[in-house]
């Protein structure tokens, strides 16, 4: 649900609701009209002609909880406060994943741009001319891995609930700087050393598992 | 993307490439480990659910007979789990999260139906980790993530819901609990039908942030939810409505086949 309706259904259903702790009763209230319209009419006119309307709808009212002291407080506010927490958690995960996209977006538009240059490489033109614009977006690199860096320490320990979020991008950079180093060199570039060329301390062993294999293509 | 100069450059990439593979090796072997146990875990924690379908009592404890068919299933889940513990340590509990999943939430669902009939409460999520922490017995501990947990209470409505329709139509009347935790009466007026509706409540607010996967998951499961409560309240209402004027033991039709229309009153 999106957030702002969410927040109004729930004030809403707050508000309408004789006792904050069950809200329930609104969904007691809207529910009935479905199921007496689905009937015959006969049946709204049966129910509030009985004369065991009364207890009945005692009855009801016990199930819809319109009075409810006497059952156990605790626990529906030890669930409303844990759900709570989770709603916060969940919300921190979720700006959290919003900042990491951000970044890597940037990422991406500045491996596109490395990428169109390096293309001309197969229409032979002279190589080295050709390098130097991709290796000035390396410093950008640098200073936007560094940036992701920084909104990673904020999850320190869960380095693989958000990987999905970088790994592709990674991926493409760490491949477009193998390109560009075999242009120069012709050896394989290293791992150490492309972590260097990025200036990430925080990348682990399992990195390149992931990343190597895109040289290929 | 191979190097072009000669024999000599490829014995130092030879190593690494073999160090690559024993890293990769490892990792599927791991995620092996934790698929595998994940399917134990998930067939246990399925027969424990169908033995304690057979309750027929809210709020007290689970009858001998049927915990003793359900306690070889739960040493079953424990075990599977302290052979996956060590695998499911510091950056490994995220990075095997998916494949585990599954068991996790089939656990939860086992532990919360079952914490719900002896006590008439959803479990919490720090309760629902101690518990099986203490089941498994091993120094590493396992998490149990907040979207495990949430999906876990997802299925468990659907439990209660098929719970609360088979008392009714064996027994009869909605399930509440009638005493407390030493065997006093207490006046309760939670019933089965509240307690689904609260947590149906609840579920549906949560906001699954952008997390892909936990959010698809999250929405299907909560179609399903609404869908057994609607089940509930219908056979309630039935129940209540239509059975004051029928002889008593009479039970109201429960399939989805349209209603008859009602005769005179």
């Amino acid at each position: 649900m999106r957030p702002a309706f969410r927040n109004a259904y729930l004030n809403f259903s707050r508000c309408l609701s004789p006792n904050p702790k069950f809200p329930n009763t609104l969904s007691f209230l809207h529910t009935f009209p479905t199921i007496s319209t689905s009937q015959s009419p006969t049946l709204i006119s049966f129910w509030f002609g009985r004369e065991t309307f009364r207890s009945l709808s005692s009855t009801l009212c016990c199930y819809s909880m319109a009075g409810g002291e006497a059952q156990a407080p605790h626990s529906s506010a030890s669930l409303e406060k844990q759900f709570e927490d989770f709603h916060v958690q969940l919300e921190e995960s979720g700006s959290l994943r919003d900042r990491i996209r951000a970044v890597v977006m940037e990422i991406e538009s500045t491996t596109r741009l490395m990428n169109a240059t390096l293309l001309l490489v197969h229409q032979s033109r002279p190589t080295p001319e050709l390098l130097e614009k991709p290796k000035a977006q390396i410093g950008v690199l640098k200073e936007l891995y560094n940036r992701l860096a920084v909104v990673l320490r904020e999850c320190p320990g869960q380095y693989y609930r958000y990987h999905g979020d970088w790994r592709s991008e990674t991926q493409t950079v760490v491949s477009l700087l193998a390109f560009m180093h075999w242009l120069e060199t012709g050896i394989l570039l290293m791992h150490s050393e492309a972590e260097d060329k990025l200036g990430c301390m925080f990348l682990l062993p399992y990195f390149c598992l992931f990343t190597f294999p895109a040289l290929v293509s | 993307m191979t190097s072009n100069d000669g024999g000599e450059g490829t014995s130092p990439y030879m190593s690494i490439f073999e160090g690559f593979r024993n890293e990769l090796d490892q990792h599927h072997d791991r995620r092996e480990r934790c698929i595998k146990a994940s399917r134990d875990i998930t067939a246990a924690s399925k027969k424990i659910i169908f033995a304690l379908q057979r309750v027929r009592t809210l709020g007290s404890v689970i009858p001998e007979n049927i915990s003793r068919t359900t306690q070889p299933y739960y040493d079953t889940i424990y075990s599977s789990f302290a052979a996956v513990a060590p695998d499911l340590q510091g950056l490994n509990a995220h990075r095997y999260a998916r494949n585990i999943t599954g068991g996790l939430q089939e656990y939860m669902e086992a532990i919360s139906f079952q914490y719900y009939l002896e006590k008439q409460e959803i479990i919490t999520r720090e309760a629902a980790e101690a518990q099986l922490n203490q089941g498994m017995q091993v120094e590493a501990r396992i998490a149990i993530g907040v979207e495990d947990y949430i999906l876990g209470l997802y299925d468990m409505t659907g439990e209660l819901m098929r719970f609360a329709i088979t008392n009714m139509a064996t027994v009869g009347g909605v399930p509440q609990a009638r005493h407390d935790g030493d065997g006093a009466e207490i006046s309760n007026t939670r019933t089965v039908l509240s307690d689904l509706r609260e947590l149906s409540f609840r579920l549906e607010t949560l906001d699954s942030g952008s997390d892909f996967h936990f959010a698809r998951d999250a929405s299907k499961k909560l179609v399903v939810t609404k869908q057994s409560v609607d089940k509930v309240e219908r056979a309630v209402y039935g129940l209540l409505i239509r059975g004051s004027e029928r002889p008593k033991g009479w039970m109201p039709d429960l399939s989805d086949a349209p209603r008859e229309e009602i005769e005179g009153f």
